[in-house]
């Protein structure tokens, strides 16, 4: 029975303080993604082939971990399959936030553009019964920086 | 050639559910599953474990062994009872069955592995008389010839090896788990039928009865007192107990009967007696 009660507490936690914790990742990155519109990532893998550009490779890494009531949901979704929409969530955010990190990297460098944009995901640590406890995505790409925009 | 990028749309790549109404439906449904699974490996195991031969039972049963009692008024006077329902259930040879004295004062008896049946010196010095006696050790001798005790561990492990293959944990040790010597869990099918038993053996050794209609109550006047018996806890409800060994009596036409008393001496013998052995 005290299993049940502290497990029910810690759902609870989880949560409100998860849900609090998204809402306010997602602002920030709808936030920073507007104020980077003018940084294009490219998914195409030729950029111009002109002389105007320095290559540079350009990287942004995020680690995000499942909070307890996500991972809770989706022990119960295995049950029966489907989506694991506890999980779509807590992707999309890490992908957006590997973007972000990366154009910002490319606009320290004074990049206009960053093309062959690619996405790597990693199993940082595994939570209990192997399932995911935190995960690593890296967004990569070519930044191109005009000749007159070297630092 | 003109690049650019436009806000990404958001609940595209995000399924636009709310997480608790997933929850309480899959919460629901794995409760349901968890439930039905549970039932069902119960069941099954019951089922396979009535298969499993007495002989097996016995060397489960041999883990715990006690030692006998020593020669005394009591084990003489209660192996001539033993004996009797012995006779009066009609226990095959190849069943024989081992009762153990417990001196601890817990208002309890229960049959396990292997023909063990353990009698709590707390519930019988609460008996009335000889044929509550008589009728106690019958249904607990019941379990043992109607396998229950095995069918019980078997519909236990059933669901607990289900539930450890449905959960992904590591399997439990069932046979430590499951209490292997303590009160096993009966269905209530399963007291209904050792009680039946208990009342045939009791008619045919003494013609009536009165014993198990006494027992019943006794046992039901002692659960209304602060502290219940564990003895009842997977039983069937004491009234519908004492209908049953009404309408049985009524079914054969038996008499109420003058029920046996017990010796004069048995609770000084009950007193007297020290450690758990084995008659």
């Amino acid at each position: 029975m005290l299993d049940l009660i502290v497990g029910a507490i810690l759902l609870c936690v989880a949560f409100v303080v998860g849900t609090q914790l998204e809402r306010r990742h997602y602002r920030s990155l709808i936030e920073r993604e507007q104020r980077l519109l003018h940084l294009p990532a490219i998914a195409s893998r030729r950029p111009p082939a002109d002389s105007l550009f320095q290559h540079h490779l350009v990287m942004g890494s995020t680690v995000v971990s499942v909070d307890y009531f996500k991972r809770f949901l989706a022990t119960l979704r295995m049950l029966f399959g489907g989506n694991l929409t506890s999980y779509e969530s807590l992707l999309d955010r890490a992908r957006r936030e590997a973007l972000v990190r990366m154009k910002l990297a490319a606009q320290q460098l004074g990049a206009t553009h960053v093309f062959n944009v690619k996405y790597e995901t990693t199993s940082i640590s595994k939570g209990r019964g192997n399932q995911i406890g935190s995960v690593e995505m890296l967004a990569y790409g070519t930044a191109l920086v005009p000749h007159r925009a070297e630092p | 050639m003109h690049y650019s990028n436009r806000q990404p749309p958001e609940h595209i790549n995000v399924t636009p559910v709310h997480p608790l109404r997933d929850l309480l439906v899959l919460g629901a449904g794995a409760l349901a599953l968890v439930a039905a699974v549970a039932v069902f490996a119960g069941v099954a195991g019951r089922l396979a474990a009535g298969w499993v031969p007495f002989s097996y039972e016995q060397q489960l049963a041999r883990r715990f062994p006690a030692p006998p009692c020593p020669p005394s008024p009591l084990r003489h006077y209660l192996t001539g009872i033993s004996e009797e329902v012995r006779v009066a259930l009609r226990l095959p040879a190849h069943m024989p069955i081992t009762a153990r004295l417990h001196p601890d004062d817990t208002l309890n008896a229960f049959a396990t592995l292997g023909g063990n049946v353990v009698l709590y010196r707390g519930l019988l010095q609460q008996l009335p008389h000889e044929d509550a006696l008589f009728a106690l050790i019958a249904h607990e001798y019941a379990h043992v010839l109607h396998r229950d005790p095995i069918r019980g561990l078997g519909g236990v492990a059933g669901a607990q090896l289900a539930m450890a293959a449905l959960l992904g944990r590591q399997p439990v040790n069932v046979l430590d788990d499951a209490g292997l010597y303590t009160a096993l869990n009966f269905s209530r099918d399963m007291e209904r039928a050792a009680d039946h038993a208990a009342l045939t053996g009791l008619a045919g050794a003494r013609a009536h009865v009165a014993g198990a209609l006494d027992l019943f109550a006794q046992l039901a006047a002692l659960r209304e007192q602060d502290e219940p018996p564990a003895f009842f806890n997977t039983h069937p409800q004491d009234a519908e107990r004492l209908q049953a060994a009404r309408d049985f009596a009524a079914e054969l036409g038996l008499p109420l009967g003058a029920p046996r008393p017990l010796p004069v001496d048995f609770q000084r013998w009950l007193g007297e007696l020290e450690t758990a052995c084995a008659l």
